[in-house]
């Protein structure tokens, strides 16, 4: 029998808590970084099954530009920053003021991201091992340019929680996501936390 | 962990061939790595206990103590890319470089004597990592450029060839038009010659050379240019006049360069003017320079594609009003020979109206 998840609005306060609390942390870090008021704000959590992943964020075939930590411990998983390509280019345009015509741009663009990326992910993952009070071991980041669908392999019965990032810079405003990749025994096991 | 233990990895670290510094919550350091005095010519013994504030202010910075906290308080690595901070313990190799430095700062699962959290700053050196990408993403345009300076700078002279040698076939004629033919059929081979010569040593390939500067005739300069454009004008119906001074003007250049960039110009003027259209040419003294105006009744450009135009990799190729082709590269070389004059070479444009370039350099001397 398959079983189908979903968020409780008490589960779902809970995530968004982490989430603003985690993205908080690192828009401090990316303020100081730029020495630029930096603000990222997490207007929605979701909980959808990793082979809906695609569909949901209407991300078939499209290529993306992705920052990824594995965790294990007491939840395994992976989490990840990903922009569309044309958003990742303005991302590091605004942050550096770096432009195609500099030398190395792929160099500046690759480690920009995977630092940005690094800080996004790190602080949403603390602040969801502090508040859940769980241990949790993690990966180096790596940095990805690919399809969605190569860059995410579906686990089939695993569910993800997705967070759509608006990434404000001064006028400009960016889009991202931020997602939390969970096996179903994680998943399920979070979302039981969620409402102790 | 006994004394024992933590002694045995502490000497294990000294053998991994990064810089390595372990720090604990107050972010005193505990260990200091063999690599990492190397590095940075200081020993274990100057730094260990010390706080690392205290030796390296930079790093005393919210944008760093932030995410070293985070660590501590149980978030992943932090990782901290050479791009962007270049090095985070500078390590000098000469008076004016440092160590290019990824570095990833992480928690280890290990207490100091006090019973402090310790986490580990783990430096990777990318400086040479970093020169050789760049090397060879440089390489890889190089190439390119060689094939683009091969396909741009012999098209107009061998239209010349071709065009003039065509026209020769026909009975028509003059003596005195023939020899004028044959003569730009040769300056235009010279050209070639010499444009073949230089591309052949790839080591000028792609960078504008400042090769040796000497006492050029500018008008001489242009009139072989315009003898070789001239043809290529006549067959579109565009009226090329000249308006040149009544003395000579000399200028401190290279001459195959500078009718290199006469030659983009006036190539330049001819592809984005229809047929019927005109081009005036004109060369005068001005505030002690030579100025050179190139003004078209063409096609024109628009403010986006003036703000690229003398860029290096300005990527706005565009096709003529005939389907000529260029490579959009002729202009960039073209501000790199000037510069390398001392002159300057300016635009102004209108869709629709056309184009005027300017060309100044220094007046060497005035007859």
């Amino acid at each position: 029998m398959n079983t189908k998840l979903v968020l409780l609005p008490g589960q779902e306060d809970a995530l968004a808590e982490i989430f603003n609390i985690g993205v908080g942390k690192a828009a401090s870090v990316l303020s100081h970084m730029t020495e630029k008021k930096v603000e990222l704000i997490t207007p929605k959590i979701d909980l959808i099954p990793q082979v809906e992943m695609a569909n949901h964020l209407h991300m078939n075939g499209v290529k993306i530009a992705s920052v990824r930590m594995d965790f294990y411990g007491d939840y395994q998983g992976s989490s990840a920053i990903f922009f569309p390509e044309a958003s990742a280019l303005k991302l590091v345009n605004l942050l550096t003021q770096e432009d195609e015509d500099s030398e190395d741009f792929d160099g500046i663009l690759t480690e920009t991201l995977k630092e940005v990326g690094n800080i996004v992910v790190n602080s949403v993952l603390g602040s969801l091992s502090n508040i859940l009070n769980c241990r949790l071991e993690y990966s180096l980041p790596s940095y990805t340019k690919n399809s969605f669908e190569n860059v995410f392999e579906e686990d089939v019965q695993g569910y993800g929680i997705l967070a759509n990032t608006d990434f404000r810079l001064g006028e400009s405003q960016i889009v991202g996501n931020i997602i939390v990749l969970l096996s179903l025994d994680s998943s399920m096991s979070l979302l039981q936390r969620l409402v102790e | 962990m006994n004394l024992d233990q933590k002694n045995f990895l502490f000497t294990i670290l000294d053998f991994v061939p990064m810089g390595i510094v372990v720090l604990n919550e107050d972010f005193q350091i505990v260990s200091w790595n063999h690599t990492l005095s190397i590095w940075s010519a200081m020993r274990p013994g100057e730094v260990e206990g010390k706080n690392i504030f205290d030796i390296f202010p930079h790093l005393n910075s919210p944008k760093y103590i932030e995410r070293f906290e985070h660590v501590f308080e149980g978030s992943p690595p932090a990782f901290f890319s050479s791009k962007i901070h270049k090095f985070l313990i500078p390590c000098p190799i000469d008076e004016d470089e440092y160590r290019s430095q990824n570095c990833t700062f992480s928690r280890i699962p290990m207490r100091d004597d006090n019973l402090n959290k310790m986490g580990l700053l783990s430096i990777l050196d990318v400086t040479d990592l970093n020169k050789n990408i760049v090397a060879v993403k440089n390489a890889s345009r190089l190439k390119e450029e060689f094939f683009n300076i091969c396909s741009h700078d012999l098209r107009s002279p061998l239209n010349a060839i071709i065009g003039l040698s065509d026209v020769m076939k026909s009975e028509d004629n003059t003596e005195e038009e023939l020899k004028e033919y044959v003569d730009v059929i040769n300056d235009s081979g010279q050209m070639m010659l010499e444009l073949i010569n230089n591309l052949l040593d790839l080591g000028k390939i792609g960078k504008v050379e400042h090769k040796t500067l000497k006492e050029v005739d500018f008008n001489h300069c242009l009139m072989s240019s315009i003898k070789v454009h001239r043809y290529l004008a006549t067959k579109k119906n565009i009226k090329l006049s000249v308006k040149l001074e009544k003395t000579q003007i000399f200028v401190k250049a290279n001459e195959y360069e500078l009718i290199r960039v006469l030659n983009n110009l006036i190539s330049n003027a001819i592809k984005f003017t229809s047929k019927n259209g005109h081009i005036d040419l004109e060369l005068m003294k001005e505030n002690g320079h030579a100025k050179f105006l190139v003004r078209d009744s063409g096609v024109g450009m628009s403010e986006d594609q003036l703000k690229h135009l003398f860029k290096k990799y300005n990527k706005g190729q565009r096709v003529g009003t005939d389907g000529e082709i260029g490579t959009g590269l002729g202009l960039s070389i073209g501000h790199q020979i000037i510069k390398s004059f001392g002159g300057t070479i300016s635009v102004s444009s209108e869709i629709g109206k056309g184009s005027i370039f300017v060309v100044t350099l220094p007046l060497l001397k005035e007859i």
